[in-house]
C-alpha cells in the first residue's frame, strides 16, 4: 500500500482534438468563410481585433502557473446545501472551487475574502502542478476584501509579473481569469480598464466580468502581467459580498499589488486591516450659517467614546480640511476618509466659534456611515436614473436552505 | 461524470502531474511578435482616443453633491449635453466635476423632456478673490439670470480670467453612419464611482440602430421617448445618464440615457440606449433658446400593409392634411429618408422638434405628391416646467421654489436667452472675420434680441434670431448651428431684408427648395471585424412569439437550421402556445409546430411551412477556443420587431465546460457541456438566439435563463452546436451515461466511522477505523479528514454520506485525506457490508 505525498487532481478531461481530415475541412471552410465575410478594405484596420483572442490566450498562459485552485471544507456559516459540482456562479456564495494567486515563492497565496464567506474550517490550495496543500489563513484586509493564505513545504513558486501601476492606462485590454466553474482550465473574460484610483484609491475598475467565478483571480494585461486581484468592491459598503451584484454588468474591480508591501506585510503577520472610523455624524453647513469663502461640513453628532469624542471633536464643529486636503462638502469628506484605515492618525482642521483649530484623531475600526452619493434620481421612474451604489441585495450568506 | 480524478500510484501521479502542468500552463498558444504588435497598436489607438476626449466628459452633481449623473462639453464656453432626467433630479444649477479634478458651477440652459435631453452651461472658475466678494460679479454674464450665489471659492479656481477660460470639448459625430458591430465607448460616472471626476470608460459594440423605446408610462407617453436610439452593449449603468457615447474616432455619436433594467435591478444587462446625435443636433437650437423643447408630429399615423407603409389616420386640419394626405395613401419618403416600415417612420419623426420643416413624399391615388410642412407640437401630459432652482438641505426645508411658468415651446428664461443670442452673434462675428453682415454688428446692443429656436435653411440646421431696435423695427437672421464638418460653429445663413414688427412664425423658409440635403455627409462606416458575422447571423435568426405565463417571457429567439423551415429554439412556456409564430428576418410571420424536443439540451425543433434558403449549417463545428470572439444575436426584451434586425452582443468564449449539476441542482435543468461566454445573454427573449464566431458560423444556441435561487446570479451560456446538430439529426443520446448508480446489491463497507457530533455540515473527520476493515488495510487513521472520494470533493459529512452510499463492494476507489498538514491519496477497496 502506498501513500503518495501529494494527491494529484485533474479536473475535467480535455475534449479530444478534431479528427484529422476534419481539421482540414474546417480549415477550408474557415478560409471560405473568411473570404466571404471580410471586406478586403477592412482587413488591415481590424487586424488588431482579429488577433486579440490569440493574445488573450497567450496572456492567460503566462499567468496560469501563478494561479491556484482553492477548495474549502466544512462551513460554520451555512444555510443551504452544498452542491457538488455546482458551478460557482450559481452555487451558494463562497462554495469552491475558487481562485487564488501566488504572491511569494515560499507559499503566500492572496485571494478574495468572498471565497471564505461561509467560514470554512479547512482550506486547501491546489497548485498548477496539481499538488494539493493544506493552507493556513493569515491576515485579511477588510478594505480591499483580500485574505492571505500560506502553504508550507513549497519553494520557488512562480509569482506573477506585475504591470507597473503608473503604466496601466484607461482603455487598455484587461483580462480577468478565474477557476470557478469546476473545470481545470480557467474561465476568462476580456474588457478594458475603465478607471483608475477607484474605491478610495485601492482599486482599478474594469468592464471585464468579475464574478464569484473569478474573485481572487488575476486581472491581467495583454502581455499576461498582473494588473490586480479581482474582488467584489462597492464604495457604499465594506460588507464582504457588497459589489457582487455587479458581477456581469461591466463594473468590476481589481486591487493592484504595486506598493502593497506595507499592507501585505501586515497580512503576513496575521493582522486584520479595517476601515477607519471617526465616530461622528456630519451634515452640510446650514445655509443660514454659510459664510463666504468657507467650505466644509458640520459635525452634527459625536458618538460617545468614539475616536472623534476621544480626540475632542464636538457637535457644531465645522470640518474644513483633513491632512491638508480641503473638505468642500460631505462627498469630499467621505472620499478623503475612505482612504484611511483604523489606527491612522488624521489631522482635522476645524472651525469652532469662528476660530480655526486642529485636532488629531486616531481612527478606530469600522467605517463611518456617511451617505454614499446617489445617482441623480430622475423624476421619472424609467430611464437610466438612479439609485446608486445601493450596498446591493448581495447574495445572502445565510439564505434559507431550499 | 467525475469532476476530477485521483490517481492511485506515484508513478501515475507523477506522469499526470507532468501532463497537468503542461496543459495548465499551455505553451501551445503563442502569438508572434508582429501579431502582438498589431493587437497593441489597436489598443494604443483606443487609449489615445480616450486620452484625447475624456477631458470633455462631465460628472454632474446637484448643489449638494448628493447625487450624480454625466454630461459632455460641446463648446469651449462650457455648453454641455446631458439628459433631461439628470437635470430634473439635480435642479436648475449645481456642481460639475471635470477630469482636471476641479469642480465647476453649472446652470441649466434648456431642456427636452420628450427626448430626455438638456443643455447646461458650466461656468468658468472664479478668478482669485471673487469668491469672497459675496457673489458680486460672480457670473461672467451680467445678463445672466442665474444669480448663482457662490458661497465659497471652488478648488483650483485661482488666477483664471473667466473671459479667457476655454473648456475642453468634444467633437460631434455622425450617428447615421453607425452599424451593428461598430466599437463604441460609453463614458460617464456610473454609480458615482469616480473620486477625481475622471470618467469610467466602457467598451462595447453597437447592438442595433433605430431602436424605439417607449416613453415613461407606456405607448402613448410623450415624455422620455427614445426613438431612433442607438442600442449598445457597452456597459451603461445608473449614473451614466447624460454621458457621451463615442465612436473610435473620438466623436460623440450619442447621449447615453437608458438601459433595459426591467429584470435584474438597476444594473447593466447588456442593453443600453443612447439618444442619436442625429436627434441631438436638431434640438440644440431650441435648447439654447432656453425652451422646454417640444417634439414634432405629422398628425398622421401609419401601418404596415403588404410591405407598404399606409396612412390609417390623419388630422385633416394638420399641415399635411391640408396638403392632401388621406387615409389609404402610401408614405414614400420623409425628410429625405425612404420609409421602410411604420416603426421606421415613428423612429424618424421623434428626431424632429415641433415647427421643424419636413419634406414629405407620398402616393395618393397612384400619383406621387410632395409637400413641405412644419411639424406640429406633441403635447406634454402636464405642463413641463423647469426644475425648481436650488434645493435646500433636508434638515432645513425651504419654502417651495417658484417654478418657471412659461408654456413648453416658449422661451423660459428671457435673460439667459438673450445671453445665448449674443453668444451666437459673437461667435458669428469671430468666425466670419471680415465678412460680416453690417446689420449684425450692432445687434448685440439692441433692446430686443432673442433666439427663437431651431429652423432649417438651405438644408442646414439653423438658429432663428429675432432683433428689434427701440423704434420697434424687427428683423430676423438665421445662423448655421454646425459647420460643414458637423461641428458646433456659427455662420450667418440669411438675414431678413425687410423689417417687420411682427414676431409671428414666418412662412416656410424652404418652400419647394429642391436642394434640401443633409450637410453632414455620412462618414464611411468604420471597418469592424464583426460586421460580417453579425449580418450573417441576423439573416439566419428568427423572432419567436408565443404567450407568456406570469414572469416567464412569451417571446424568444430561434435559429434557422435547414432550407425547409426547420427552426431550433430553447425550451420555454412560449412553446406551449397554440399560436406560436416565427417571424423571419424579412418580417413575415408563420405559425410553427413542434417537431421534437430534447430534455437534455432543453431544446425544441420547430417547423414552419415556408422555404428558408438562408440557414445555419450545423454540419461544421467552428471549434472555438477560449478567448475567441463570439457574437450573440438574439431578441432580448423584444427590442426588435417585425423585420428589424435583432440585437448583437459581443463577448469572448470564457470556457467550454460541463455543468454536471446532477439532479438536485433544481434551478439548472440543463445537463451537458455548455459554452460559457462573457457577453450578457441571460435576458428574456434571448433564449434560442445564435452564438456565432467572428466568421459568422454557429457556435451554439443561447440557452434558457439559469438563475441561482441563492445568489440571484445568472449564467451567460450557449448550448454547443455539435450537440444541437445531433439533436436535429435525431442522433442525440437523450440520457447521458448513468451518473451515480445506486448500489444494487449489498451495501459497501469501508470500515470508516465519521465523527458525527459536529452536525452534517461539519468536515468529515474519521472518528475511528474498524479493525481489519478495508479502511484499516488502507492505512486510514483516527482524525484523518476526508477531502475527496473517487474524484468527488467532500466538503462536509452530508456529501461524504452521499458518496459512501454509492460505493460498490470490491470496486477500488481513491480516498483523499488530510493528515496533519499533508494531503494524501489512498486506494481503498470496500468490502460487502450488511444490509
Amino acid at each position: 500500500m502506498t501513500l503518495s505525498s501529494a494527491a494529484v487532481i485533474q479536473r475535467h478531461p480535455h475534449p479530444s482534438p478534431l479528427p484529422k481530415g476534419e481539421g482540414v475541412r474546417v480549415a477550408i471552410f474557415l478560409l471560405v468563410a473568411l473570404l466571404t465575410f471580410i471586406p478586403a478594405r477592412a482587413a488591415d484596420t481590424t487586424a488588431g481585433d482579429r488577433l486579440a483572442p490569440r493574445a488573450f490566450r497567450a496572456a492567460v498562459d503566462r499567468i496560469a502557473p501563478s494561479m491556484v485552485t482553492i477548495d474549502t471544507y466544512g462551513a460554520i456559516l451555512l444555510g443551504r446545501s452544498a452542491k457538488k459540482g455546482g458551478i460557482q456562479a450559481l452555487s451558494a456564495p463562497g462554495e469552491g472551487p475558487t481562485t487564488g494567486l501566488i504572491v511569494s515563492p515560499d507559499g503566500h497565496i492572496l485571494t478574495s475574502t468572498y471565497n471564505f464567506i461561509r467560514k470554512p474550517s479547512i482550506i486547501t490550495v491546489t497548485l498548477a502542478d496539481g499538488s494539493q496543500h493544506v493552507a493556513t489563513m493569515l491576515g485579511k484586509d477588510e478594505t480591499r476584501k483580500l485574505t492571505l493564505l500560506k502553504i508550507d513545504g513549497v519553494k520557488d513558486l512562480p509569482v506573477p509579473v506585475m504591470a507597473a501601476s503608473d503604466e496601466v492606462r484607461v482603455g487598455q485590454w484587461a483580462i480577468s481569469v478565474g477557476i470557478g466553474y469546476g473545470d481545470e482550465r480557467p474561465a476568462i473574460s476580456a474588457g478594458i480598464i475603465s478607471g483608475k484610483d477607484r474605491i478610495f484609491g485601492r482599486a482599478v475598475q474594469t468592464d471585464a466580468n468579475t464574478s464569484p467565478a473569478n474573485y481572487g483571480g488575476p486581472l491581467i494585461d495583454i502581455e499576461g502581467r498582473l494588473i490586480g486581484v479581482c474582488v467584489p468592491l462597492s464604495p457604499g459598503s465594506t460588507a464582504v459580498a457588497a459589489g457582487v451584484e455587479w458581477y456581469d454588468s461591466g463594473i468590476g474591480f481589481a486591487v493592484p499589488l504595486g506598493n502593497s508591501d506595507a499592507w501585505l506585510d501586515q497580512l503576513k503577520q496575521g493582522k486584520t486591516i479595517q476601515p477607519g472610523r471617526i465616530g461622528i455624524v456630519a451634515g452640510p453647513i446650514p445655509p443660514a450659517a454659510t459664510l463666504p469663502g468657507v467650505v466644509g461640513v458640520m459635525v452634527t453628532q459625536v458618538k460617545p467614546d468614539s475616536a472623534g469624542a476621544k480626540a475632542g471633536l464636538a457637535q457644531g464643529d465645522r470640518i474644513v480640511a483633513v491632512d491638508g486636503r480641503e473638505v468642500v462638502d460631505l462627498l469630499a469628506l467621505r472620499m478623503i476618509m475612505g482612504r484611511y484605515v483604523a489606527g491612522d492618525h488624521v489631522k482635522f482642521k476645524i472651525i469652532r466659534a469662528d476660530q480655526p483649530l486642529e485636532i488629531v484623531v486616531q481612527l478606530e475600526g469600522g467605517a463611518d456611515e456617511m451617505p454614499a452619493p446617489q445617482v441623480i434620481p430622475g423624476t421619472m421612474p424609467i430611464p437610466l436614473p438612479t439609485p446608486a451604489p445601493s450596498p446591493a441585495p448581495p447574495p445572502v450568506p445565510n439564505a434559507p436552505a431550499d | 461524470m467525475h469532476r476530477f480524478d485521483f490517481t492511485t500510484r506515484i508513478l501515475a501521479s507523477l506522469l499526470i502531474t507532468a501532463i497537468g502542468c503542461a496543459t495548465f500552463a499551455r505553451a501551445d498558444e503563442s502569438i508572434a511578435r508582429d501579431e502582438l504588435a498589431k493587437v497593441k497598436a489597436a489598443e494604443a489607438a483606443r487609449i489615445a482616443v480616450i486620452d484625447q476626449v475624456s477631458p470633455a466628459v462631465v460628472a454632474i452633481y446637484g448643489k449638494q453633491r448628493t447625487g450624480g449623473g454625466s454630461g459632455v462639453l460641446i463648446s469651449p464656453d462650457g455648453l454641455a449635453l446631458t439628459n433631461f432626467h439628470v437635470v430634473a433630479g439635480a435642479g436648475e444649477e449645481g456642481l460639475a466635476g471635470l477630469p482636471d479634478g476641479r469642480l465647476y458651477h453649472w446652470r441649466l440652459v434648456g431642456l427636452d423632456p420628450g427626448g430626455d435631453l438638456a443643455i447646461i452651461q458650466l461656468l468658468p472658475p472664479l478668478p482669485s478673490g471673487v469668491g469672497e466678494g459675496r457673489g458680486e460679479g460672480a457670473t461672467n454674464d451680467p445678463a445672466s439670470p442665474a444669480q448663482l450665489d457662490r458661497p465659497h471659492p471652488l478648488p483650483g479656481g485661482e488666477g483664471t480670467d473667466p473671459a479667457d477660460f476655454a473648456f475642453p470639448y468634444a467633437m460631434l459625430g455622425d450617428s447615421a453612419a453607425l452599424l451593428p458591430g461598430d466599437w463604441v465607448m460609453a463614458m460617464g460616472n456610473p454609480f458615482v464611482l469616480s473620486e477625481d471626476h475622471k470618467p469610467t470608460v466602457t467598451l462595447g459594440i453597437v447592438s442595433g440602430v433605430e431602436r424605439f423605446q417607449e416613453g415613461e408610462g407606456g405607448k402613448s407617453s410623450t415624455m422620455l421617448v427614445y426613438g431612433n436610439a442607438i442600442q449598445v452593449d457597452s456597459s451603461i449603468n445608473p449614473g451614466n445618464s447624460g454621458g457621451p457615447l463615442f465612436d473610435m474616432r473620438g466623436q460623440v455619436v450619442g447621449i447615453n440615457g437608458r438601459g433595459s433594467f426591467e429584470e435584474r435591478g438597476r444594473v447593466n444587462v447588456g442593453l443600453g440606449y443612447a439618444i442619436s446625435m442625429e436627434q441631438v443636433r436638431n434640438f440644440i437650437p431650441d435648447l439654447l433658446a432656453t425652451k422646454v423643447a417640444m417634439h414634432g408630429t405629422l398628425e398622421a399615423t401609419f401601418i404596415d400593409r403588404n410591405g407598404m407603409v399606409i396612412c390609417n389616420a390623419v388630422n385633416l386640419d394638420a399641415p399635411i392634411g391640408a396638403k392632401g394626405m388621406s387615409p389609404g395613401d402610401r408614405l414614400i419618403r420623409v425628410a429625405g429618408h425612404d420609409i421602410r416600415t411604420a416603426n421606421h417612420f415613428n423612429n424618424l419623426i421623434t428626431i424632429f422638434p415641433a415647427d421643424w420643416p419636413v419634406e414629405v413624399v407620398w402616393e395618393h391615388e397612384k400619383k406621387e405628391r410632395q409637400a413641405w410642412v412644419r411639424l406640429t407640437p406633441v403635447k406634454y401630459p402636464t405642463p413641463a416646467a423647469r426644475p425648481a432652482p436650488a434645493t435646500q438641505p433636508a434638515q432645513e426645508p425651504a419654502p417651495p421654489a417658484p417654478k418657471r411658468t412659461s408654456p413648453p415651446g416658449e422661451i423660459q428664461v428671457p435673460e439667459l436667452n438673450r445671453a445665448m443670442a449674443r453668444r451666437v452673434i459673437q461667435q458669428y462675428l469671430v468666425q466670419s472675420a471680415g465678412h460680416v453682415e453690417p446689420v449684425l454688428i450692432a445687434a448685440a446692443t439692441l433692446p430686443i434680441l432673442r433666439l427663437e429656436g431651431g429652423d432649417w435653411v438651405d438644408g442646414r440646421r439653423a438658429y432663428r434670431l429675432y432683433m428689434e431696435d427701440d423704434k420697434g423695427n424687427g428683423r430676423r437672421a438665421w445662423f448655421s448651428v454646425f459647420d460643414k464638418h458637423g461641428q458646433f460653429a456659427t455662420d450667418v445663413l440669411k438675414v431678413d431684408t425687410e423689417t417687420t414688427a411682427a414676431a409671428k412664425l414666418p412662412a416656410l423658409v424652404n418652400g419647394a427648395d429642391d436642394e434640401v440635403h443633409q450637410v453632414v455627409t455620412p462618414s464611411q462606416p468604420a471597418p469592424s471585424a464583426f460586421h460580417g458575422a453579425i449580418a450573417a447571423a441576423q439573416a439566419r435568426t428568427v423572432k419567436l412569439l408565443g404567450a407568456g405565463i406570469a414572469r416567464e417571457s412569451g417571446n424568444a429567439s430561434g435559429l434557422i437550421v435547414s432550407p425547409d423551415g426547420d427552426i431550433l429554439t430553447a425550451q420555454g412556456v412560449y412553446i406551449a402556445s397554440p399560436s406560436l409564430r416565427v417571424v423571419l428576418p424579412d418580417g413575415s410571420a408563420h405559425y410553427a409546430k413542434v417537431v421534437r424536443r430534447s430534455q437534455r439540451l432543453q431544446a425544441v425543433l420547430l417547423k414552419i411551412d415556408v422555404a428558408t434558403p438562408d440557414y445555419f449549417d450545423l454540419g461544421v463545428d467552428p471549434s472555438l477556443a477560449n478567448g475567441d470572439w463570439v457574437v450573440a444575436v438574439a431578441n432580448p426584451f423584444k427590442v426588435a420587431t417585425g423585420s428589424e434586425p435583432m440585437s448583437a452582443n459581443l463577448g469572448i468564449m470564457a470556457l467550454r465546460a460541463q455543468l454536471d449539476l446532477k439532479k438536485k441542482m433544481q434551478d439548472v435543468p440543463y445537463d451537458g457541456d455548455v459554452l460559457l461566454i462573457d457577453a450578457i445573454t441571460s435576458n428574456p427573449g434571448s433564449p434560442g438566439g445564435a452564438l456565432v464566431g467572428i466568421d459568422g458560423r454557429l457556435a451554439g444556441m443561447i440557452g434558457k435563463i439559469i438563475e441561482s435561487k441563492s445568489s440571484g446570479t445568472r449564467l451567460n451560456y450557449a448550448v454547443p452546436a455539435d450537440l444541437l446538430a445531433a439533436f436535429v439529426k435525431g442522433t442525440l443520446v437523450e440520457e447521458p451515461a448513468a451518473t451515480v448508480a445506486a448500489a444494487a446489491g449489498a451495501p459497501a463497507e469501508t470500515g470508516i466511522r465519521i465523527f458525527m457530533l459536529g452536525g452534517k455540515r461539519a468536515p468529515a473527520y474519521v472518528d475511528h477505523v474498524i479493525e481489519g476493515s478495508p479502511a484499516a488495510a488502507a492505512g486510514l487513521r483516527k482524525d484523518d479528514l476526508i477531502l475527496g472520494i473517487d474524484g468527488q470533493i467532500v466538503r462536509d459529512i452530508r456529501e461524504y454520506q452521499q458518496l459512501i452510499a454509492a460505493l460498490v463492494p470490491g470496486k477500488t476507489i481513491n480516498i483523499v485525506i488530510k493528515r496533519d498538514r499533508d494531503v494524501l491519496s489512498v486506494p481503498l477497496t470496500p468490502a460487502e457490508g450488511e444490509r
